[in-house]
């Protein structure tokens, strides 16, 4: 079983040749380009600023799909809380010094995103909604209205785009990781050493048995709901003031927070590992932008990115089956 | 715009939800949900243009969508019907994996126009929603009134008693997903094809295969009440110009869809519940909110 399970990534080696050989740049291009991202600081730190959105979805999808709350609504809260930093910052009308700024733009987002997440879990709490459908809806109604605010009310200029925040509302790569690292280490703690966690672990693994034992389900749905719209949204803080800066119209949401779904499973929903492997798939974010100039469409990272999911998934599937007696 | 129109513009809307849809309906039949819809219907799009573009030929781009999808939804098979992974986590993965292709190989296209499909001259509606509008009764045919569609339901209901009377339920699985694929595949053609004269754009069907997801409970899980939910959802995206002028307000208006079969989902789930009806398949959704 071994075997199988090593064959597992290489099928997923041979994909992403496979991808790579679909596009301008070709397999050699791919693997330079990562290439160039690993030896470049100045690369290295930008791939920390783009982990930001990515990792702060991740680290409460974690925490949620552990209960086995399905949410995908992560984009649109990340979406949202870009919304609200912008909102504090751009046309709040308050003047605030830059640290006070950037400190209310973070509380406003993470505000916010666990709103937006706190509806997902009211619905799933007292009207048994399925919580990937209803999330995925507001992802789309997020969407709409942010278009319709760059469109509208928030439109500067001659493009259709909001003020660009100032540079000293720009976060640096060591603010956007503490920030990171904070929320990771206290989920990581919450979900290994807590009493909440063991119910949230309880509630996943098995919701009747959970329910038999008389867990409270519909306030532990709540507590995760809330927690990971909390961490997304300050991911849109993350995404505007460290690198995004202004917000332009969109035809299709930006997808850090889809991403942060992919991160969290190949984490194996473990908070700290997210943070991991958020910074890797950041890496091949950083890549696909070089990879740009030679024509190769961005999503084709999103292809690898889902390659090495399903074939870390496979390969811990098989590996986990085999030691079974 | 009159009636009539709204009407035929509605049911050109819900067209491409209707495929997706009913192959969605097909493979939660068989016992599994993939949630790969928007993937699929996304390498559809593409690949219909792309084959529209370089032959010229409908069919071929037709075709060549329902065999992307296909073969995208080989994954699925091999990972979630052979290996036993997380069906909702391979699901999703489909998801960006679909994204992803349908922009590299929409990117061969170059974003020229390819074959576009115009209604039959007499009749106001095109050869695939006429095909579609058949697709609903026949499958209900097939599931209520044939000893395959018996296979299939029994393989959804309860897969152990259907091995142990000798039906192959992978086999049986497998080729629902495939099926359902084709159907999705097909939708995402039907958009390139239909709606934009096969030019094919990054996010050409943005959305539409997780409405397909929802109008799949919200006509629970019937041929019949599938084609009414996609119809109604379609004539959603079919009035979506005119709220403006009915007071909506603008922020609203894009939203408006989802936010309709968001609704539509909640009533639908307390509704359910107040009756005691349970899916008739066994699907996650049972098995979760139960």
């Amino acid at each position: 079983m071994k075997a199988s399970a090593a064959l597992a990534l290489l099928a997923g080696l041979v994909g992403i040749v496979v991808v790579a050989a679909m596009t301008p740049a070709g397999p050699a291009g791919l693997f330079s380009a990562l290439a160039t991202v690993y030896t470049r600081p100045d690369l290295l730190a930008t791939a920390v600023l783009y982990a930001g959105p990515i990792a702060a979805s991740a680290v409460g999808l974690a925490v949620a799909y552990r209960a086995g709350f399905l949410t995908i609504g992560s984009e649109g809260q990340v979406l949202l809380g870009a919304l609200a930093s912008m909102w504090v910052i751009g046309y709040s009308g308050l003047r605030l010094p830059p640290v006070l700024a950037v400190a209310s733009a973070l509380l406003l987002a993470l505000v916010a995103g666990l709103l937006l997440g706190l509806v997902v879990g009211v619905l799933r709490a007292w009207l048994g909604v399925n919580e990937t459908l209803s999330s995925l809806m507001l992802n789309y109604i997020v969407l709409a209205y942010a278009n319709y605010l760059i469109a509208g009310p928030w439109r500067v200029g001659a493009f259709t785009e909001t003020k660009s925040i100032p540079p000293s509302c720009s976060l640096a790569w060591p603010v956007v990781l503490a920030c990171l690292l904070a929320m990771a280490v206290v989920l990581e703690v919450l979900v290994r050493r807590t009493r909440l966690g063991l119910a949230v672990e309880a509630l996943g693994a098995a919701p009747r048995a959970a329910e038999t034992y008389s867990l409270p389900s519909r306030r532990l749905y709540l507590y995760v709901s809330a927690l990971q719209g909390a961490t997304a949204g300050v991911g849109g803080a993350l995404m505007l003031m460290g690198f995004q800066r202004v917000l332009t119209a969109m035809s299709v949401s930006p997808g850090y927070g889809y991403m942060g779904i992919l991160v969290a499973w190949m984490a194996l929903l473990s908070p700290l590992a997210s943070l991991l492997a958020s910074y890797f798939f950041s890496t091949l974010i950083v890549a696909g932008y070089i990879l740009q100039s030679y024509r190769v469409p961005f999503n084709t990272v999103l292809v690898i990115q889902s390659i090495i999911v399903l074939a870390v998934l496979a390969y811990v599937m098989i590996g986990r089956r085999s030691r079974r007696p | 715009m009159n009636p009539a129109a709204i009407m035929l513009t509605g049911l050109s809307e819900a067209t491409p939800l209707l495929l997706a849809a009913l192959g969605e309906m097909i493979v939660e039949r068989s016992g599994r949900v993939n949630l790969g819809v928007e993937g699929m219907m996304a390498v559809g799009a593409a690949a219909a243009a792309y084959a529209g573009v370089y032959t010229g030929s409908l069919a071929a781009s037709l075709a060549f969508g329902a065999l992307a999808a296909c073969l995208l939804a080989l994954v699925y098979v091999v990972a979630v019907v052979i290996l036993g992974l997380d069906q909702i986590v391979v699901g999703l993965i489909l998801v960006f994996m679909g994204k992803g292709l349908a922009d590299i190989i929409g990117s061969w296209a170059g974003g020229a126009p390819g074959t576009p499909l115009t209604p039959i001259p007499g009749l106001g509606i095109d050869l695939v929603e006429t095909a579609s509008l058949a697709l609903p009764p026949i499958l209900w045919l097939i599931l209520y009134h044939s000893w395959l569609g018996v296979e299939l339901r029994a393989v959804g209901e309860d897969e152990e008693e259907a091995a142990a009377r000798g039906i192959n339920v992978r086999l049986v699985r497998g080729l629902a997903v495939l099926v359902g694929a084709a159907l999705a595949g097909i939708g995402g053609a039907y958009v390139a094809d239909a709606f934009h004269y096969g030019r094919w754009f990054s996010g050409v069907t943005e959305g539409l295969g997780w409405i397909a997801i929802a109008d799949v409970i919200l006509g629970y899980w019937h041929p019949l009440g599938v084609l009414a939910a996609c119809y109604l959802t379609g004539l959603l995206f079919a009035v979506k110009p005119l709220l403006p002028v009915l007071g909506v307000p603008a922020e609203l208006v894009d939203a408006a869809p989802y936010l309709a079969v968001l609704a539509a989902q909640v009533v639908a789930t307390v509704i359910c519940r107040r009756l005691g009806l349970t899916p008739p398949a066994s699907v996650w959704w049972g098995e979760l909110t139960g």
